[in-house]
């Protein structure tokens, strides 16, 4: 019987070699933005406001905007057949056929889907998103395969508050509720497939309460309308420590103007992200460039580490938009369907 | 003016906040994730180095696993196809023709199933003596640590020297039998042959440390090879050359 264990051993081996990145827990995940302007302008979202859907990412520009809205919203990412799975693995469908799906893998993966509806009005907002699927997968070292993977499934709701002050300064409280149930773990698949391999794949329950602060001063009278904002954000308690969702208060200062064009309507904004892994000072830089001309509405957006390229098609009450994301190895597509009341 | 000021003063509070409680930037998935990338651009040389250096600092599982990854990809060792060990696991019989043989079901089954694994017996890799060397130092690396998952990783290379010290001996053996055969030549084989029960005896006790759950399973391999080695350690080895 040991030589039937002996040569079960043996069909761990050979193989071939590929290369991999190191894998993190991107602050992106923990955003509170609506989603598909987080993709699409990642950090600068905090600071423009003519790329629109849902809530503001930076609360005080509820009080900018008089106008009241509704937006209904379902962003779909690439890498649905994955999603699938990380379902299945959050339903406790953890088996060694999963296991094995997992580390039959070798390109880096990064889905999200979100349903999410906001409702806005002079100085407050709040939102509703019932579900949100993200997973995320990075493969390294071929001699012996490690996985770092995050599948979260999560339920938010979101309320801002804000006001004015001296005309032009405004300013803006979010309160965010986000209850995750996720696997998160970074593994070896000598780990996966010994016998303690369960606790690896423990489902864990999160509850999040974060607070968040935001302002804005705008010279709105000014020709190309400068603006410059501040914002804490990712501030809050939680049910417990844990590494996949920590508390990591994000401090984040941006300007925006509206050049003015002969045609259609320019906004170009710039963000510094400072957080506690923030080493030097091109790590916080992002910048975006939103034009918008008729129905359409294009997006760019780049910090050192990745760049995104996007548009959001508006026809009366519905929009379509469609965001392409990559960084040195890991791209993804995420597709926005929207109703706007 | 004034608005600016407070503005200035706002983003200087904000700087603060967000960079309280500042933690270690490097953690560890960081700094294994540095040597992974060194092995996986097949600089091992550089990933043995660098993780033994991290070891020192760090003895946690993982480490232990990088550094003996280094050795073992140094010496030719990937490990993938884990299909076909979930396959292996929902093992069913191949149609091997045994037609003509008199054979009970349970020994039919046995010679299905060792056909079976003697497939995947033959995609191990032997090592070149350098590449025993390098497995041998990742074993060496591996052998404290209690993790089940290092137990396993322990026992998949023990089974990478295991496969090359066997095919070194049969190589061996075909020469020697080549000629005549005289108990001193014989001498060397038995002690060969006691060393691979040494190996399978850690084997053992490597799945023990793997499966936790099946530990008197496997203690009782141990036990029993235990006994295999002392017995065979007890039969006189002739004085006088015999040979054959």
């Amino acid at each position: 019987m040991l030589l039937r264990h002996v040569l079960t051993l043996t069909v761990l081996m050979s193989g071939a070699g590929v290369v991999a990145k190191a894998a993190t827990y991107s602050p992106v995940l923990r955003d509170g933005g609506s989603r598909f302007l987080v993709r699409s302008l990642g950090s600068v979202c905090y600071s423009m406001d003519s790329f629109r859907r849902g809530l503001p990412c930076n609360p005080a520009f509820v009080a900018k905007d008089k106008a009241p809205r509704f937006d209904a919203d379902l962003m779909l990412g690439s890498n649905m057949e994955y999603l699938r799975e990380a379902e299945e693995l959050l339903d406790g469908k953890s088996d060694e056929q999963a296991v094995a799906k997992i580390f039959s893998r070798r390109e880096m993966v990064d889905g999200e889907i979100s349903i999410e509806a906001s409702f806005q009005r002079p100085t407050w907002g709040i939102s509703v998103e019932p579900y949100r699927l993200v997973y995320v997968y990075q493969f390294e070292n071929a001699a012996l395969p490690m996985v770092d993977m995050i599948a979260s499934e999560e339920q938010s709701i979101k309320a801002q508050l804000a006001s004015f002050t001296s005309g032009n300064f405004y300013a803006g409280l979010q309160l965010r509720y986000t209850h995750i149930k996720y696997i998160g773990n970074s593994f070896s698949i000598a780990e996966a497939m010994a016998g303690d391999s369960d606790q690896l794949f423990e489902i864990h329950n999160q509850d999040i309460l974060y607070v968040e602060p935001g302002f804005l001063y705008a010279w709105e009278d000014a020709v190309w309308e400068p603006q410059i904002s501040a914002m804490l954000s990712q501030w809050g308690v939680s049910s417990y420590k844990s590494q996949q969702y920590p508390i990591r208060p994000q401090g984040l200062l941006g300007a925006s103007i509206k050049p003015t064009v002969p045609l259609g309507l320019l906004e170009v904004g710039v963000q510094f992200q400072i957080h506690n892994e923030t080493e030097n000072f091109q790590d916080a830089v992002r910048a975006a460039i939103t034009y918008q001309l008729g129905l359409l509405q294009a997006v760019v957006s780049g910090s050192q580490y990745d760049q995104s390229v996007g548009f959001l098609a508006t026809y009366k009450s519905f929009s379509t938009g469609l965001s392409y994301w990559s960084e040195k190895q890991n791209k993804s597509v995420f597709i926005q369907f929207g109703v706007s009341l | 003016m004034r608005t600016i000021i407070k503005l200035i003063l706002f983003a200087a509070v904000f700087a603060l906040l967000s960079c309280q409680g500042k933690e270690s930037v490097v953690t560890r998935e960081s700094r294994l994730s540095t040597g992974h990338q060194l092995i996986d651009q097949r600089r091992y040389g550089e990933a043995v180095s660098y993780f033994k250096k991290l070891l020192q600092a760090d003895p946690h599982p993982h480490v232990k696993m990088a550094l003996a990854s280094a050795y073992a990809g140094r010496a030719g060792i990937r490990i993938e196809k884990i299909y076909t060990f979930v396959v292996l696991r929902d093992f069913q019989a191949e149609a091997v023709s045994l037609e003509g043989l008199s054979l009970n079901q349970q020994t039919e089954n046995l010679v299905r199933s060792l056909a079976r694994y003697a497939e995947h017996w033959k995609k191990v890799p032997v090592l070149s003596e350098q590449g025993r060397a390098d497995v041998g130092h990742a074993v060496e690396v591996l052998q404290q640590d209690t993790n089940a998952g290092v137990r396993l990783y322990s026992g998949v290379l023990r089974v990478v020297l295991l496969k090359s010290v066997v095919e070194q001996g049969l190589q061996s053996w075909g020469q020697v039998t080549a000629q005549s055969l005289c108990s001193d030549q014989l001498q060397p084989y038995f002690q060969w042959m006691l060393e691979l029960t040494d190996t399978l005896i850690f084997i053992s006790r490597d799945l023990q440390g793997a499966f936790p759950d099946r530990q008197k399973e496997f203690a009782k391999y141990e036990t029993e090879l235990a006994v295999f080695k002392a017995e065979a350690q007890k039969i006189p080895w002739p004085q006088e050359k015999i040979c054959f």
